[in-house]
């Protein structure tokens, strides 16, 4: 089956800059063949968006949910309306569909585990219920980033991060705290993220 | 500066993402993050996108 396009004969706007392959399969995906529209749908879900589905898989429901079950939620969310989600992506400066989808995914599932947490607890009728299903997702992030915290090593980027992000701290406060100015606080917090980003993605828990 | 990391617009984020983004920019992405989840997010979205770049 020949299923590739060519890319130059569509137009996708003026300031749409889609780099050719994804513009292939964003068309095979909107293909009225179901054979070339299947073929591209597998493509993206089972190739292209592999590693970052098995990342949301083991990190944000810690392998209790089936990589299929993942790519079912995700499809149905995209296919609406005839994948009308996909005309939001626009490539931008060479950024690529995978970019783009990976913060569409983390948003969608982030969603969808913390509605499900709810649910499960509203089953339960208590209000406890609901309160420790939150709690417990958010015990999670709280545990998962203070373990990345420890292996950082400037401690006052930690330290910034833990006053600005878990205790509410604003720029200004933590100025005074950590005596030195706002904007070198800003500074400093930007360093921290970096940093912190590295870090995460070195763990050998990942 | 953008207040949240919610409010980044997708062209932004993905710009960020594929370190393309100039310093400044990627300053206002950093600095609208106002919770151990946004952290927590931006993080887990950054290290996916390594992963598929070095499968790539």
């Amino acid at each position: 089956m020949n299923t590739r396009f060519n890319t130059s004969t569509f137009l996708f706007g003026n300031k749409r800059q889609i780099n050719h392959i994804d513009a292939e399969i964003i068309l095979g995906i909107k293909s009225s063949d179901p054979a070339i529209s299947e073929f591209y749908v597998k493509r993206l879900f089972y190739i292209e968006l592999k590693a970052l589905l098995t990342t949301i898989q083991y990190s944000l429901y810690k392998g209790t949910i089936e990589y299929d079950e993942l790519v079912n939620e995700l499809y149905i969310h995209l296919s609406r309306n005839n994948w009308d989600a996909l005309d939001s992506y626009r490539g931008d400066n060479k950024a690529r569909l995978s970019t783009w989808l990976s913060r569409v995914a983390w948003r969608f599932f982030m969603n969808s585990y913390r509605k499900s947490a709810r649910m499960t607890s509203d089953e339960g009728s208590t209000l406890d219920c609901v309160k420790s299903a939150e709690i417990l997702s958010d015990v999670d992030i709280r545990m998962d980033i203070e373990k990345v915290m420890k292996m950082m090593p400037n401690r006052r980027y930690a330290e910034v991060l833990k006053l600005n992000l878990y205790y509410g701290y604003s720029a200004e406060d933590i100025a005074v705290i950590l005596d030195t100015t706002v904007s070198n606080v800003y500074n400093i917090k930007h360093r921290a993220v970096m940093q912190f980003i590295s870090i995460y993605g070195q763990r050998d828990d990942v | 500066m953008t207040n949240k990391f919610e409010d980044i617009d997708n062209d932004m984020l993905s710009l960020f993402l594929e370190d393309m983004l100039p310093a400044t920019k990627q300053m206002s992405i950093t600095n609208s993050l106002k919770t151990y989840k946004d952290l927590w997010l931006l993080a887990n979205m950054y290290n996916s996108c390594e992963v598929i770049r070095k499968k790539k």
